[in-house]
């Protein structure tokens, strides 16, 4: 699967995994199954670069992490904090919002092509 | 054994990210790849075949650091600045245990009043509990772990905190030079007070200087002397010499244990 273009994935994976991870904690690889899972796979990412942004959004309050042991295996789980809602729905409307004025330019386009 | 993700262990930690973030990013990256490598079996790959895919699917070498070095609230102080956490703040870090030094031994035999009056200083007094025999060791003890301890823990600190972020040479050199000329060319000099506790004669000074030693208050002289310049010199080799070898098993323990 060839991954997502980075021009338009700008703050992209930031709002994926804040939305994600309001429903409940997870550790990497099942954040990044939710995600293709979530998108269809039409958001793919380089699995590895989530991490940057995980360790980035928990720097800021955003998120808070725990280590567990699960199956032998030590997994970092990352949960939302309030400051992290917020920052969600912050980004939700700001990308509300462009979609929508992205969607009026596409429309626009349409109805000129159609006279 | 070198590990997969050794290359970019190094490439993160020279260019400046924070030692506890490499290591936790490296960590999650190997869970990763073996979940992955795993999901890869369940779907009928072999070993080699999965192992390839997973590492493909994790990212390449430069778009997994790019992601890292996208994030600056990731860097540490000792990559961001190193001439402040290496030279500038071991530097100030030994004098605030100079400083703190004094206030201990103030504290322990007492501040006395000006004998001629003119100075209205606030005056301290020493512990009751402390019987007045045990300051005169105890406070020799403080200033001998200070002036003889601190600069070799000091440029030690530098050394590791340097091999942890692979820094480059010069700034932890620069750092441990500057910590141990200095640790070695200031000498304190305590005259403990006699046994009534108010004696005025008691204080602390110090002289600064490689080669020049002396009470200036009470012997009137700072004159240069070799011995105490050879001394002041050897001081320093011994403090470089101790942060050197804390540098090199550092670097040596990453080496081995990465």
């Amino acid at each position: 699967m060839k991954e997502t273009g980075s021009n338009f994935m700008n703050g992209v994976p930031e709002l994926l995994v804040l939305r994600c991870l309001r429903d409940r904690e997870m550790y990497g690889y099942e954040l990044v199954q939710e995600i293709k899972g979530r998108t269809n796979t039409v958001v793919t990412l380089g699995e590895g670069v989530v991490y940057p942004v995980l360790h980035a959004l928990e720097r800021n309050g955003s998120l808070q992490s725990r280590r567990k042991a699960v199956g032998g295996r030590s997994r970092v789980y990352y949960a939302l904090t309030p400051k992290g809602l917020e920052r969600l729905d912050g980004l939700s409307s700001s990308w509300a919002t462009l979609a929508e004025a992205i969607g009026r330019v596409m429309q626009g386009e349409a109805h000129a092509g159609a006279v | 054994m070198p590990g997969p993700f050794d290359p970019l262990r190094d490439k993160l930690l020279r260019a400046g990210v924070a030692p506890v973030h490499v290591r936790r990013y490296l960590s999650e990256l190997s869970e990763h790849f073996c979940d992955l490598v795993e999901e890869e079996i369940d779907a009928g790959c072999s070993a080699p075949e999965a192992q390839a895919a997973a590492r493909a699917r994790l990212g390449g070498e430069e778009a997994l650091a790019d992601a890292m070095l996208a994030e600056p609230s990731l860097r540490s102080w000792t990559g961001r600045a190193p001439w402040a956490t290496l030279v500038v703040g071991p530097f100030l870090l030994l004098i605030l245990a100079w400083a703190l030094m004094c206030v201990g031994i103030i504290l322990l035999v007492g501040w006395p009043a000006d004998p001629n009056n003119l100075d209205p200083r606030p005056v301290w007094l020493p512990p009751e509990w402390l019987p007045r025999t045990w300051q005169q060791p105890i406070g020799t003890a403080l200033l001998d772990l200070v002036q003889v301890g601190g600069p070799l823990l000091i440029g030690s600190w530098v050394a590791l905190l340097a091999a942890r972020q692979r820094s480059p040479l010069a700034w932890p050199l620069l750092g441990c030079v500057v910590v141990a000329l200095f640790g070695a060319s200031l000498l304190w000099i305590v005259h403990w007070p006699a046994i009534d506790p108010r004696d005025p004669l008691h204080r602390i000074s110090f002289s600064v200087s490689l080669g020049f030693r002396g009470d200036s208050v009470i012997d009137h002289h700072h004159a240069f002397s070799v011995a105490v310049w050879s001394q002041g010199l050897c001081t320093s080799a011994l403090n470089l010499a101790v942060a050197a070898a804390a540098y090199g098993i550092a670097r040596w323990r990453t080496l081995t244990t990465a």
